[in-house]
């Protein structure tokens, strides 16, 4: 064992945060926006 | 294996290419589909609810990487329907430039977009796994360009649709641009096989504990399911736009609002 990563999960919460942010902000945008 | 072998390699190219025909197939055939993206944005919403419980707290800590590594339960299945909404792009590219239908351009935009927004999270997401194990948030390695490179590609790809107002010149130039920026796709691919990438190679079966194998397959299927309902809803929105500028002909399916 080469050792642990120490604060891996602050990592983790950020990308979990990051995606959902940004996959929510395009489909608010894409199933609200009616005419293109 | 002996004589099948090429024919196992070959299947999961095979399996890609059959999910794409019928993602493409479901979205673009004539009729009402409110009904079907409805029950996939259900299942989607459902499979997305239980994802953080089999990702954050029933999958084991790996090994060498601790917890960190969970980060693969958002950035694998973000950067692979990334690159499965690019191969859908390069389809229709191709079928624009035989058929000339209005329908394959605006599927061609929304892959192109949509596949820009899963690639570049995945990306981003990849320099925030990348720091705390390899101690940088990037490196000159060839995954990592030919994810870049990608990036920059489709940016310029959908810059160019914003900048020229002629449709069919636009579809056109577009279809070409998308086949050349195919060749990228592969590249990428392969990159951690035909190079010596500090990059890991492609999880599998093989390669990695059955609860974690599981719950990245749960994860690329409920990606996979946003991905097909945010391009329905893209694909009908520029589908919509195209109608105002070019005169459609009547064979062209119906477009539900």
């Amino acid at each position: 064992m080469i050792g642990h990563v120490v604060g891996g999960w602050g990592y983790v919460w950020a990308a979990w945060i990051i995606s959902w942010v940004g996959l929510g902000a395009y489909a608010f945008s894409v199933t609200r926006k009616k005419n293109g | 294996m002996g004589a099948l072998e090429p024919m196992v390699s070959s299947l999961p190219g095979v399996f890609f290419g059959a999910v794409c025909l019928l993602i493409v197939a479901f979205l673009v055939r004539p009729g009402a589909r409110k009904p079907a993206i409805r029950a996939l944005t259900v299942i989607a919403a459902l499979m997305f609810a239980i994802q953080p419980f089999l990702g954050l707290l029933w999958t084991p800590p790996e090994q060498f990487m601790g917890d960190v590594y969970r980060i693969i339960y958002m950035h694998v299945p973000e950067l692979q329907v990334g690159m499965l909404a690019l191969t859908i792009n390069f389809g229709c590219s191709i079928a624009y430039l035989f058929r000339k239908s209005w329908v394959t351009d605006a599927l061609a935009e929304a892959t192109a977009e949509i596949g820009l927004l899963f690639g570049s999270l995945g990306v981003l997401l990849g320099t925030l796994w990348a720091k705390p194990t390899w101690g940088t948030w990037w490196t000159w390695d060839p995954r990592l360009v030919s994810a870049a490179i990608l990036l920059v590609i489709y940016t310029g790809y959908l810059a160019m649709r914003r900048f020229v107002e002629e449709p069919e010149r636009r579809a056109t130039w577009s279809a070409v641009m998308g086949i050349f920026a195919f060749v990228d796709i592969p590249v990428l691919w392969f990159s951690v096989n035909w190079w010596r990438s500090m990059h890991q190679v492609q999880s599998n079966k093989s390669n990695v504990e059955p609860s974690m194998y599981m719950t990245l397959q749960w994860s690329k299927v409920a990606f996979l399911a946003l991905f097909v309902v945010l391009t329905w809803y893209r694909y009908h929105q520029g589908y919509r736009a195209l109608e105002r500028e070019v005169a459609m002909p009547s064979s062209l399916p119906e477009v539900a609002s």
